[in-house]
Protein backbone atom coordinates (compact mmCIF):
# COMPACT_ATOMS: atom_id res chain seq x y z
CA UNK A 1 0.00 0.00 0.00
CA UNK A 2 0.91 3.66 0.19
CA UNK A 3 -0.77 7.02 0.44
CA UNK A 4 -3.63 7.58 -1.96
CA UNK A 5 -3.95 11.30 -1.38
CA UNK A 6 -2.68 14.26 0.60
CA UNK A 7 -5.36 13.82 3.28
CA UNK A 8 -4.02 10.36 4.14
CA UNK A 9 -0.55 11.78 4.65
CA UNK A 10 -1.85 14.51 6.95
CA UNK A 11 -4.03 12.05 8.86
CA UNK A 12 -1.11 9.67 9.34
CA UNK A 13 0.87 12.43 11.01
CA UNK A 14 -2.10 13.35 13.22
CA UNK A 15 -2.55 9.69 14.17
CA UNK A 16 1.05 9.47 15.31
CA UNK A 17 2.23 7.34 12.42
CA UNK A 18 5.37 9.38 12.18
CA UNK A 19 8.84 9.35 13.67
CA UNK A 20 11.64 11.86 14.11
CA UNK A 21 15.11 10.36 13.74
CA UNK A 22 18.27 12.25 14.57
CA UNK A 23 21.62 11.90 12.88
CA UNK A 24 24.65 13.37 14.59
CA UNK A 25 28.32 13.11 13.81
CA UNK A 26 30.77 14.85 16.08
CA UNK A 27 33.64 14.57 13.66
CA UNK A 28 33.69 14.15 9.94
CA UNK A 29 37.04 14.10 8.14
CA UNK A 30 37.80 16.72 5.54
CA UNK A 31 38.93 15.12 2.29
CA UNK A 32 39.55 18.25 0.30
CA UNK A 33 37.42 20.39 -1.94
CA UNK A 34 35.25 18.52 -4.41
CA UNK A 35 35.94 15.14 -2.82
CA UNK A 36 33.13 12.79 -1.84
CA UNK A 37 33.20 11.48 1.71
CA UNK A 38 31.39 8.66 3.44
CA UNK A 39 30.04 9.88 6.77
CA UNK A 40 29.84 6.29 8.02
CA UNK A 41 33.30 6.31 9.58
CA UNK A 42 32.45 9.11 11.95
CA UNK A 43 31.57 9.09 15.63
CA UNK A 44 27.91 9.55 16.54
CA UNK A 45 24.53 8.40 15.23
CA UNK A 46 24.56 6.14 13.32
CA UNK A 47 27.44 4.47 15.12
CA UNK A 48 30.86 4.34 13.52
CA UNK A 49 30.73 2.18 10.40
CA UNK A 50 34.06 0.36 10.20
CA UNK A 51 32.83 -2.01 7.50
CA UNK A 52 33.85 -5.01 9.56
CA UNK A 53 33.74 -8.51 8.24
CA UNK A 54 35.75 -11.27 6.65
CA UNK A 55 37.87 -10.12 3.73
CA UNK A 56 35.98 -10.11 0.43
CA UNK A 57 32.87 -11.65 1.97
CA UNK A 58 29.65 -9.76 1.40
CA UNK A 59 27.99 -8.35 4.50
CA UNK A 60 24.33 -7.42 4.19
CA UNK A 61 23.46 -4.36 6.25
CA UNK A 62 20.23 -4.05 8.16
CA UNK A 63 19.31 -0.96 10.09
CA UNK A 64 16.30 -0.38 12.26
CA UNK A 65 18.00 -0.26 15.64
CA UNK A 66 19.88 2.32 17.61
CA UNK A 67 23.22 1.40 16.10
CA UNK A 68 21.83 2.68 12.85
CA UNK A 69 19.31 5.45 12.38
CA UNK A 70 16.15 4.25 14.07
CA UNK A 71 13.21 5.12 11.83
CA UNK A 72 10.31 4.13 14.02
CA UNK A 73 8.54 0.84 14.62
CA UNK A 74 8.52 -1.97 12.13
CA UNK A 75 5.43 -2.02 9.99
CA UNK A 76 3.11 -4.85 9.11
CA UNK A 77 3.27 -6.69 5.84
CA UNK A 78 2.51 -4.55 2.82
CA UNK A 79 2.85 -1.26 4.66
CA UNK A 80 5.41 1.29 3.59
CA UNK A 81 7.34 4.08 5.24
CA UNK A 82 8.18 7.36 3.56
CA UNK A 83 10.44 10.32 4.17
CA UNK A 84 8.38 13.43 4.84
CA UNK A 85 11.01 15.93 5.95
CA UNK A 86 14.80 16.14 6.09
CA UNK A 87 16.88 18.90 7.63
CA UNK A 88 20.63 19.26 8.00
CA UNK A 89 23.08 21.48 9.85
CA UNK A 90 26.86 21.72 10.11
CA UNK A 91 28.47 24.05 12.61
CA UNK A 92 31.71 24.79 10.80
CA UNK A 93 32.02 28.11 9.08
CA UNK A 94 33.55 26.37 6.07
CA UNK A 95 30.84 23.73 5.75
CA UNK A 96 29.18 25.57 2.88
CA UNK A 97 28.80 24.94 0.11
CA UNK A 98 28.43 21.19 0.28
CA UNK A 99 26.14 18.60 -1.24
CA UNK A 100 24.65 15.79 0.84
CA UNK A 101 23.19 12.51 -0.38
CA UNK A 102 21.04 10.30 1.87
CA UNK A 103 21.61 6.65 1.03
CA UNK A 104 20.55 3.22 2.18
CA UNK A 105 23.68 1.12 2.80
CA UNK A 106 22.72 -2.29 1.49
CA UNK A 107 25.80 -4.47 1.43
CA UNK A 108 29.57 -4.19 1.49
CA UNK A 109 32.62 -6.25 0.64
CA UNK A 110 35.27 -5.42 3.24
CA UNK A 111 39.03 -5.53 3.20
CA UNK A 112 39.82 -5.58 -0.50
CA UNK A 113 43.61 -5.63 -0.47
CA UNK A 114 44.89 -2.47 -2.10
CA UNK A 115 48.27 -4.08 -2.80
CA UNK A 116 46.91 -7.25 -4.44
CA UNK A 117 46.94 -6.92 -8.22
CA UNK A 118 45.45 -10.34 -8.85
CA UNK A 119 41.67 -10.79 -9.24
CA UNK A 120 40.02 -10.67 -5.83
CA UNK A 121 37.06 -13.02 -5.90
CA UNK A 122 34.18 -11.81 -3.78
CA UNK A 123 31.95 -14.10 -1.72
CA UNK A 124 28.26 -13.49 -2.36
CA UNK A 125 26.73 -15.86 0.16
CA UNK A 126 24.85 -12.86 1.46
CA UNK A 127 22.78 -10.90 -1.04
CA UNK A 128 21.16 -7.50 -1.19
CA UNK A 129 18.72 -7.30 1.72
CA UNK A 130 16.63 -4.62 -0.01
CA UNK A 131 16.16 -3.60 -3.64
CA UNK A 132 17.08 -7.18 -4.34
CA UNK A 133 17.08 -7.02 -8.10
CA UNK A 134 19.70 -4.27 -7.87
CA UNK A 135 17.80 -1.67 -9.85
CA UNK A 136 19.06 1.76 -8.80
CA UNK A 137 21.81 0.23 -6.65
CA UNK A 138 25.25 1.73 -7.21
CA UNK A 139 28.75 0.90 -6.03
CA UNK A 140 31.27 3.07 -4.26
CA UNK A 141 34.84 2.29 -3.25
CA UNK A 142 35.72 3.61 0.20
CA UNK A 143 39.12 3.83 1.88
CA UNK A 144 38.90 1.39 4.79
CA UNK A 145 42.48 1.65 6.05
CA UNK A 146 44.99 4.33 5.04
CA UNK A 147 46.38 4.00 1.53
CA UNK A 148 48.42 6.27 -0.67
CA UNK A 149 47.26 9.15 -2.81
CA UNK A 150 47.70 7.67 -6.26
CA UNK A 151 45.34 7.36 -9.18
CA UNK A 152 44.78 3.87 -10.48
CA UNK A 153 42.25 1.84 -12.38
CA UNK A 154 40.46 -1.30 -11.33
CA UNK A 155 38.27 -3.77 -13.16
CA UNK A 156 34.97 -4.55 -11.52
CA UNK A 157 32.97 -7.59 -12.65
CA UNK A 158 29.33 -7.55 -11.60
CA UNK A 159 25.80 -8.78 -12.12
CA UNK A 160 23.36 -6.14 -13.24
CA UNK A 161 19.74 -5.45 -12.39
CA UNK A 162 18.49 -7.95 -14.96
CA UNK A 163 20.64 -10.77 -13.62
CA UNK A 164 23.16 -10.63 -16.46
CA UNK A 165 26.49 -11.84 -15.10
CA UNK A 166 30.11 -11.28 -16.02
CA UNK A 167 29.78 -7.60 -16.88
CA UNK A 168 33.13 -5.87 -16.52
CA UNK A 169 33.75 -2.17 -16.30
CA UNK A 170 36.95 -0.31 -15.63
CA UNK A 171 36.77 2.13 -12.73
CA UNK A 172 39.15 5.02 -12.04
CA UNK A 173 40.09 5.37 -8.36
CA UNK A 174 41.89 7.93 -6.24
CA UNK A 175 43.82 6.34 -3.38
CA UNK A 176 43.79 8.16 -0.08
CA UNK A 177 45.21 8.03 3.39
CA UNK A 178 42.01 9.27 5.01
CA UNK A 179 39.50 6.64 6.06
CA UNK A 180 36.10 7.27 4.58
CA UNK A 181 37.30 8.87 1.38
CA UNK A 182 35.16 7.76 -1.56
CA UNK A 183 37.73 6.81 -4.12
CA UNK A 184 35.75 6.68 -7.33
CA UNK A 185 36.84 9.06 -10.08
CA UNK A 186 35.06 9.92 -13.28
CA UNK A 187 38.23 9.44 -15.28
CA UNK A 188 41.95 9.25 -14.64
CA UNK A 189 42.32 13.01 -14.81
CA UNK A 190 39.14 13.95 -12.99
CA UNK A 191 39.49 17.00 -10.83
CA UNK A 192 37.10 15.52 -8.30
CA UNK A 193 35.46 12.28 -7.33
CA UNK A 194 32.08 11.02 -8.33
CA UNK A 195 30.64 8.94 -5.56
CA UNK A 196 29.38 5.99 -7.56
CA UNK A 197 31.19 3.83 -10.07
CA UNK A 198 30.06 4.01 -13.68
CA UNK A 199 28.34 0.98 -15.12
CA UNK A 200 28.25 -0.58 -18.54
CA UNK A 201 25.89 0.90 -21.09
CA UNK A 202 22.24 0.15 -20.44
CA UNK A 203 22.73 -0.99 -16.86
CA UNK A 204 20.62 0.71 -14.22
CA UNK A 205 21.92 -1.05 -11.15
CA UNK A 206 24.15 -3.65 -9.58
CA UNK A 207 22.83 -6.83 -7.99
CA UNK A 208 26.20 -8.17 -6.86
CA UNK A 209 29.91 -7.81 -7.54
CA UNK A 210 31.86 -10.95 -8.34
CA UNK A 211 35.42 -9.77 -8.81
CA UNK A 212 37.65 -6.74 -8.39
CA UNK A 213 41.12 -6.42 -9.89
CA UNK A 214 43.28 -3.43 -8.99
CA UNK A 215 45.62 -2.55 -11.85
CA UNK A 216 48.08 -0.79 -9.55
CA UNK A 217 48.59 -0.59 -5.81
CA UNK A 218 46.87 1.96 -3.58
CA UNK A 219 48.14 0.32 -0.39
CA UNK A 220 45.85 -0.19 2.56
CA UNK A 221 42.44 -1.83 2.37
CA UNK A 222 39.35 -0.79 0.47
CA UNK A 223 35.67 -1.48 1.03
CA UNK A 224 33.31 -1.85 -1.88
CA UNK A 225 29.87 -0.68 -0.77
CA UNK A 226 26.55 -1.12 -2.58
CA UNK A 227 24.11 1.68 -1.81
CA UNK A 228 20.73 2.97 -2.93
CA UNK A 229 20.63 6.77 -3.25
CA UNK A 230 17.39 8.09 -1.77
CA UNK A 231 17.51 11.86 -1.88
CA UNK A 232 19.84 14.84 -1.84
CA UNK A 233 20.12 18.23 -0.18
CA UNK A 234 22.49 21.14 -0.62
CA UNK A 235 24.13 22.97 2.25
CA UNK A 236 24.54 26.51 1.06
CA UNK A 237 24.85 28.72 4.11
CA UNK A 238 27.21 27.84 6.94
CA UNK A 239 25.65 27.28 10.34
CA UNK A 240 22.09 27.52 9.03
CA UNK A 241 19.50 24.76 9.01
CA UNK A 242 18.57 23.54 5.58
CA UNK A 243 15.23 21.79 5.19
CA UNK A 244 13.20 19.86 2.64
CA UNK A 245 9.53 18.89 2.81
CA UNK A 246 9.12 16.17 0.23
CA UNK A 247 5.43 16.58 -0.43
CA UNK A 248 5.67 20.30 -1.09
CA UNK A 249 9.19 20.57 -2.46
CA UNK A 250 9.66 17.35 -4.41
CA UNK A 251 6.16 16.28 -5.47
CA UNK A 252 6.96 12.86 -4.05
CA UNK A 253 7.75 11.21 -0.71
CA UNK A 254 10.82 8.98 -1.06
CA UNK A 255 10.17 5.46 0.18
CA UNK A 256 12.37 4.21 2.98
CA UNK A 257 12.52 0.44 3.03
CA UNK A 258 11.89 -1.58 6.16
CA UNK A 259 15.20 -1.96 8.02
CA UNK A 260 16.94 0.64 5.88
CA UNK A 261 20.48 1.41 7.05
CA UNK A 262 20.71 5.10 6.33
CA UNK A 263 23.95 6.96 5.85
CA UNK A 264 25.05 10.22 4.31
CA UNK A 265 27.72 10.76 1.70
CA UNK A 266 28.67 14.31 0.93
CA UNK A 267 30.75 16.43 -1.37
CA UNK A 268 32.43 19.40 0.23
CA UNK A 269 32.99 22.26 -2.13
CA UNK A 270 34.81 24.58 0.20
CA UNK A 271 38.58 24.58 0.32
CA UNK A 272 38.35 25.13 4.02
CA UNK A 273 38.49 22.60 6.81
CA UNK A 274 36.01 20.00 8.05
CA UNK A 275 32.24 20.26 8.27
CA UNK A 276 32.51 20.26 12.03
CA UNK A 277 29.66 18.73 13.97
CA UNK A 278 26.85 17.39 11.80
CA UNK A 279 23.26 17.41 13.00
CA UNK A 280 20.35 16.17 10.94
CA UNK A 281 16.73 15.27 11.51
CA UNK A 282 14.59 12.93 9.45
CA UNK A 283 10.82 12.65 9.73
CA UNK A 284 9.21 9.52 8.36
CA UNK A 285 5.52 8.80 7.96
CA UNK A 286 3.62 5.62 7.25
CA UNK A 287 0.07 4.53 6.54
CA UNK B 1 -3.87 9.79 -18.96
CA UNK B 2 -1.62 11.89 -16.73
CA UNK B 3 -2.54 13.04 -13.25
CA UNK B 4 -6.03 14.31 -12.60
CA UNK B 5 -5.18 15.81 -9.22
CA UNK B 6 -2.44 16.06 -6.62
CA UNK B 7 -4.14 13.19 -4.83
CA UNK B 8 -3.95 11.15 -8.00
CA UNK B 9 -0.24 11.88 -8.31
CA UNK B 10 0.37 10.86 -4.70
CA UNK B 11 -1.60 7.66 -5.25
CA UNK B 12 0.18 6.71 -8.44
CA UNK B 13 3.77 7.32 -7.32
CA UNK B 14 3.52 6.09 -3.75
CA UNK B 15 0.65 3.61 -3.61
CA UNK B 16 1.00 2.20 -7.10
CA UNK B 17 4.77 2.50 -7.28
CA UNK B 18 4.79 4.22 -10.66
CA UNK B 19 8.06 5.97 -10.04
CA UNK B 20 11.64 5.90 -11.20
CA UNK B 21 14.73 7.75 -10.05
CA UNK B 22 17.85 8.14 -12.17
CA UNK B 23 21.16 9.30 -10.70
CA UNK B 24 23.49 10.44 -13.45
CA UNK B 25 26.99 11.86 -13.70
CA UNK B 26 29.00 13.20 -16.59
CA UNK B 27 32.70 13.98 -16.84
CA UNK B 28 33.78 16.77 -19.18
CA UNK B 29 36.29 15.75 -21.81
CA UNK B 30 39.99 16.39 -21.83
CA UNK B 31 39.73 19.77 -23.56
CA UNK B 32 38.43 22.83 -21.77
CA UNK B 33 35.20 24.42 -22.87
CA UNK B 34 34.75 28.06 -23.81
CA UNK B 35 32.36 30.50 -22.20
CA UNK B 36 29.37 31.40 -24.30
CA UNK B 37 29.17 28.14 -26.19
CA UNK B 38 26.77 25.21 -26.08
CA UNK B 39 28.03 21.66 -25.85
CA UNK B 40 26.48 18.24 -26.32
CA UNK B 41 27.19 16.24 -23.17
CA UNK B 42 25.87 12.96 -24.57
CA UNK B 43 29.38 11.94 -25.55
CA UNK B 44 30.83 12.60 -22.08
CA UNK B 45 31.88 9.57 -20.06
CA UNK B 46 30.06 8.66 -16.88
CA UNK B 47 26.66 7.25 -16.06
CA UNK B 48 25.12 6.64 -18.51
CA UNK B 49 27.99 5.85 -20.85
CA UNK B 50 29.06 8.27 -23.55
CA UNK B 51 27.58 8.43 -27.02
CA UNK B 52 30.19 7.56 -29.65
CA UNK B 53 27.75 8.49 -32.43
CA UNK B 54 27.81 5.03 -33.96
CA UNK B 55 26.20 4.65 -37.33
CA UNK B 56 26.72 4.89 -41.06
CA UNK B 57 27.96 8.23 -42.31
CA UNK B 58 25.13 10.47 -43.54
CA UNK B 59 22.49 7.86 -42.64
CA UNK B 60 19.79 8.46 -40.02
CA UNK B 61 20.49 6.68 -36.73
CA UNK B 62 17.54 6.39 -34.36
CA UNK B 63 18.16 6.81 -30.64
CA UNK B 64 15.97 5.55 -27.83
CA UNK B 65 16.07 4.69 -24.14
CA UNK B 66 16.59 0.97 -24.28
CA UNK B 67 18.91 0.50 -27.26
CA UNK B 68 20.61 3.88 -27.49
CA UNK B 69 22.04 4.21 -30.98
CA UNK B 70 22.31 0.46 -31.35
CA UNK B 71 25.86 0.42 -30.02
CA UNK B 72 25.92 2.64 -26.92
CA UNK B 73 22.95 2.91 -24.54
CA UNK B 74 23.72 6.46 -23.58
CA UNK B 75 20.40 8.05 -22.66
CA UNK B 76 19.47 8.59 -19.02
CA UNK B 77 17.11 5.70 -18.16
CA UNK B 78 13.64 6.68 -17.05
CA UNK B 79 11.82 3.46 -16.33
CA UNK B 80 10.84 2.03 -19.68
CA UNK B 81 7.61 2.32 -21.61
CA UNK B 82 4.48 3.01 -19.58
CA UNK B 83 1.74 3.36 -22.18
CA UNK B 84 -1.28 3.70 -21.70
CA UNK B 85 -0.08 5.82 -18.76
CA UNK B 86 1.92 8.95 -19.48
CA UNK B 87 5.24 9.59 -17.79
CA UNK B 88 6.25 12.97 -16.40
CA UNK B 89 9.32 14.54 -14.92
CA UNK B 90 8.60 15.36 -11.26
CA UNK B 91 11.83 16.97 -10.14
CA UNK B 92 15.46 17.29 -11.09
CA UNK B 93 18.78 18.29 -9.60
CA UNK B 94 22.26 19.05 -10.88
CA UNK B 95 25.56 20.08 -9.35
CA UNK B 96 29.22 20.47 -10.13
CA UNK B 97 31.99 20.82 -7.61
CA UNK B 98 34.29 22.74 -9.94
CA UNK B 99 34.12 26.51 -10.04
CA UNK B 100 34.65 26.72 -13.79
CA UNK B 101 31.53 24.62 -14.28
CA UNK B 102 29.38 27.55 -13.20
CA UNK B 103 27.50 29.62 -14.03
CA UNK B 104 25.90 27.46 -16.67
CA UNK B 105 22.65 26.05 -17.97
CA UNK B 106 21.77 22.44 -18.56
CA UNK B 107 19.06 21.61 -21.06
CA UNK B 108 17.46 18.18 -21.03
CA UNK B 109 16.50 17.03 -24.53
CA UNK B 110 15.02 13.92 -26.09
CA UNK B 111 17.53 13.03 -28.79
CA UNK B 112 15.45 11.53 -31.59
CA UNK B 113 18.51 10.56 -33.56
CA UNK B 114 21.26 11.92 -35.74
CA UNK B 115 23.04 11.76 -39.06
CA UNK B 116 26.68 10.99 -38.24
CA UNK B 117 29.88 11.31 -40.19
CA UNK B 118 29.08 14.55 -42.01
CA UNK B 119 32.25 16.15 -43.28
CA UNK B 120 33.22 19.77 -42.69
CA UNK B 121 35.72 19.36 -45.54
CA UNK B 122 33.59 19.90 -48.62
CA UNK B 123 31.41 22.56 -50.19
CA UNK B 124 29.34 20.00 -52.05
CA UNK B 125 25.83 19.37 -50.76
CA UNK B 126 25.93 16.23 -48.62
CA UNK B 127 22.76 14.23 -49.05
CA UNK B 128 21.41 12.73 -45.87
CA UNK B 129 19.62 9.41 -46.04
CA UNK B 130 17.06 7.56 -44.01
CA UNK B 131 13.67 8.53 -42.66
CA UNK B 132 13.67 9.65 -39.04
CA UNK B 133 11.55 7.62 -36.65
CA UNK B 134 9.97 10.39 -34.62
CA UNK B 135 8.39 10.23 -31.19
CA UNK B 136 6.71 13.60 -31.83
CA UNK B 137 4.21 13.74 -34.66
CA UNK B 138 5.91 15.18 -37.76
CA UNK B 139 8.71 16.51 -35.63
CA UNK B 140 6.63 18.97 -33.67
CA UNK B 141 8.93 20.97 -31.44
CA UNK B 142 11.99 19.11 -32.68
CA UNK B 143 15.13 21.11 -33.32
CA UNK B 144 18.44 20.56 -35.05
CA UNK B 145 21.94 20.99 -33.69
CA UNK B 146 25.38 20.15 -35.03
CA UNK B 147 27.60 18.18 -32.69
CA UNK B 148 31.25 18.45 -33.70
CA UNK B 149 32.83 15.00 -33.52
CA UNK B 150 36.41 15.61 -34.56
CA UNK B 151 38.14 18.93 -34.03
CA UNK B 152 37.41 21.34 -36.81
CA UNK B 153 40.12 23.15 -38.68
CA UNK B 154 40.76 26.88 -38.64
CA UNK B 155 38.85 27.78 -41.82
CA UNK B 156 35.73 29.84 -41.37
CA UNK B 157 32.59 28.32 -42.83
CA UNK B 158 28.85 28.76 -42.75
CA UNK B 159 26.32 25.93 -42.63
CA UNK B 160 23.19 25.60 -44.73
CA UNK B 161 20.62 22.86 -44.63
CA UNK B 162 17.56 21.78 -46.57
CA UNK B 163 14.95 20.37 -44.26
CA UNK B 164 11.28 19.46 -44.03
CA UNK B 165 9.09 21.13 -41.45
CA UNK B 166 6.12 19.63 -39.58
CA UNK B 167 3.53 20.04 -42.37
CA UNK B 168 5.66 18.49 -43.87
CA UNK B 169 6.98 20.88 -46.51
CA UNK B 170 10.39 20.06 -47.91
CA UNK B 171 13.09 22.41 -49.09
CA UNK B 172 12.99 24.65 -46.05
CA UNK B 173 16.20 26.55 -45.36
CA UNK B 174 17.78 28.48 -42.54
CA UNK B 175 16.48 32.04 -42.46
CA UNK B 176 19.85 33.57 -41.62
CA UNK B 177 23.54 33.04 -42.20
CA UNK B 178 24.81 30.62 -39.60
CA UNK B 179 28.54 30.50 -38.93
CA UNK B 180 30.41 27.52 -37.58
CA UNK B 181 33.22 28.02 -35.10
CA UNK B 182 36.73 27.49 -36.39
CA UNK B 183 38.76 24.93 -34.46
CA UNK B 184 35.66 23.72 -32.67
CA UNK B 185 36.38 20.85 -30.30
CA UNK B 186 34.45 17.60 -30.15
CA UNK B 187 31.05 17.95 -28.47
CA UNK B 188 30.89 21.67 -29.24
CA UNK B 189 27.63 22.66 -30.90
CA UNK B 190 29.81 24.58 -33.20
CA UNK B 191 27.25 26.99 -34.64
CA UNK B 192 26.81 28.34 -31.09
CA UNK B 193 29.02 30.88 -29.42
CA UNK B 194 29.57 34.60 -29.08
CA UNK B 195 30.87 35.32 -32.58
CA UNK B 196 28.88 36.94 -35.33
CA UNK B 197 26.22 34.68 -36.88
CA UNK B 198 26.51 32.12 -34.12
CA UNK B 199 23.18 30.61 -33.02
CA UNK B 200 22.64 28.12 -30.28
CA UNK B 201 21.83 25.66 -29.08
CA UNK B 202 19.67 24.97 -32.13
CA UNK B 203 19.81 25.96 -35.75
CA UNK B 204 17.25 28.66 -36.50
CA UNK B 205 14.13 27.64 -38.40
CA UNK B 206 12.43 29.30 -41.33
CA UNK B 207 9.62 31.71 -40.64
CA UNK B 208 6.50 29.94 -39.33
CA UNK B 209 8.17 26.60 -38.79
CA UNK B 210 7.72 24.92 -35.41
CA UNK B 211 9.74 21.80 -35.90
CA UNK B 212 11.78 19.58 -38.17
CA UNK B 213 10.69 16.21 -39.52
CA UNK B 214 13.72 15.38 -41.62
CA UNK B 215 16.76 16.87 -43.32
CA UNK B 216 17.67 16.36 -46.95
CA UNK B 217 21.13 17.87 -47.16
CA UNK B 218 23.89 19.83 -45.45
CA UNK B 219 26.14 22.28 -47.26
CA UNK B 220 29.15 24.28 -46.06
CA UNK B 221 30.30 27.54 -47.61
CA UNK B 222 33.97 26.58 -47.39
CA UNK B 223 35.93 23.39 -46.86
CA UNK B 224 37.37 22.84 -43.41
CA UNK B 225 38.69 19.73 -41.72
CA UNK B 226 36.63 17.82 -39.19
CA UNK B 227 33.44 15.81 -39.01
CA UNK B 228 30.23 16.10 -37.09
CA UNK B 229 26.74 14.82 -36.60
CA UNK B 230 23.50 16.63 -37.26
CA UNK B 231 21.19 15.84 -34.35
CA UNK B 232 17.42 16.11 -34.06
CA UNK B 233 16.12 16.67 -30.53
CA UNK B 234 13.09 17.87 -28.63
CA UNK B 235 13.95 20.22 -25.75
CA UNK B 236 12.23 19.34 -22.46
CA UNK B 237 13.43 21.46 -19.56
CA UNK B 238 16.37 23.54 -18.39
CA UNK B 239 18.10 23.97 -15.06
CA UNK B 240 20.75 26.55 -14.18
CA UNK B 241 23.90 25.86 -12.21
CA UNK B 242 24.72 28.94 -10.21
CA UNK B 243 27.32 28.02 -7.60
CA UNK B 244 29.90 25.25 -7.40
CA UNK B 245 28.98 22.47 -4.99
CA UNK B 246 25.47 23.84 -4.53
CA UNK B 247 22.87 21.63 -6.11
CA UNK B 248 20.34 23.30 -8.32
CA UNK B 249 16.92 21.77 -8.09
CA UNK B 250 13.63 22.01 -9.90
CA UNK B 251 10.32 20.89 -8.47
CA UNK B 252 8.22 20.62 -11.60
CA UNK B 253 4.93 20.38 -9.75
CA UNK B 254 4.95 23.18 -7.22
CA UNK B 255 7.88 25.38 -8.23
CA UNK B 256 7.51 25.35 -12.00
CA UNK B 257 4.16 23.63 -12.58
CA UNK B 258 4.70 21.84 -15.84
CA UNK B 259 5.34 18.13 -15.25
CA UNK B 260 7.02 17.79 -18.66
CA UNK B 261 6.00 14.65 -20.42
CA UNK B 262 8.63 12.02 -21.12
CA UNK B 263 7.55 10.08 -24.18
CA UNK B 264 8.01 6.30 -24.22
CA UNK B 265 11.44 5.57 -25.61
CA UNK B 266 12.81 9.05 -25.02
CA UNK B 267 16.60 9.19 -25.24
CA UNK B 268 17.40 11.78 -22.57
CA UNK B 269 20.69 13.66 -22.85
CA UNK B 270 22.02 16.99 -21.62
CA UNK B 271 23.09 20.01 -23.60
CA UNK B 272 25.30 22.41 -21.66
CA UNK B 273 25.67 26.18 -21.96
CA UNK B 274 29.05 27.27 -20.63
CA UNK B 275 28.97 30.51 -18.71
CA UNK B 276 32.63 30.01 -17.88
CA UNK B 277 35.66 28.32 -19.44
CA UNK B 278 34.95 24.81 -18.24
CA UNK B 279 38.05 22.98 -17.04
CA UNK B 280 38.89 19.61 -18.51
CA UNK B 281 37.58 16.62 -16.59
CA UNK B 282 35.03 18.63 -14.65
CA UNK B 283 32.43 16.37 -13.12
CA UNK B 284 28.70 16.95 -13.08
CA UNK B 285 26.16 15.00 -11.12
CA UNK B 286 22.42 15.05 -10.78
CA UNK B 287 19.17 13.19 -10.48
CA UNK B 288 15.87 12.98 -12.31
CA UNK B 289 12.69 11.61 -10.77
CA UNK B 290 9.83 10.42 -12.91
CA UNK B 291 6.25 9.43 -12.17
CA UNK B 292 3.51 8.10 -14.39
CA UNK B 293 -0.19 7.57 -14.30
Amino acid sequence: MGFRNVEEIARAVDDGKTWFSPIRKSTVPFMGANAWTDMGPGVGIPTYQAYLGNPLQAVAVTGGDNRSVYLGPSLGAGKKKYLLNWSIHANSGTAAPSFWMLCDILLYYPLLDGTDLTPQILNNTQVLPRYQNGDGVVAMFVTQTPGVAVRITCDMEYTNQSGATGITNQINLQGASAIGRIMTLGNSSNTGTTFFAPMAGGDTGIRSVEKVTFNASVDGFVTLVLIKPITQLSFVDAQMWHERNYLRDNARLPEVEQDAALNIVFNQGSAGSSLGQITSLLQTVWE
Amino acid sequence: MGFSSLDDLVNEVTNNGKFNRADWNKIWGTTAGTAGRWYDMSDNAGTPVGNAFAGTALAWTTCNETTGNGSQIFGIPHGGNVSADTKHLLNMSAVTGVTTGVPSQLMLVDLQGYWPGISNNTTAAQTLTGTPTLRYANGAGCRLFWAQRTTAGATAQNISISYSNTVPTSGRTLPVTVAMTASAIASHISHSGTAANNYGPFLPLASGDTGVSTVASVTFSAANTGTGALCLARPIVTIPLATASVSSERDLLNQLPSLPRIIDGACLVWLYFAGNNVAANTNFYGSLEFGWG
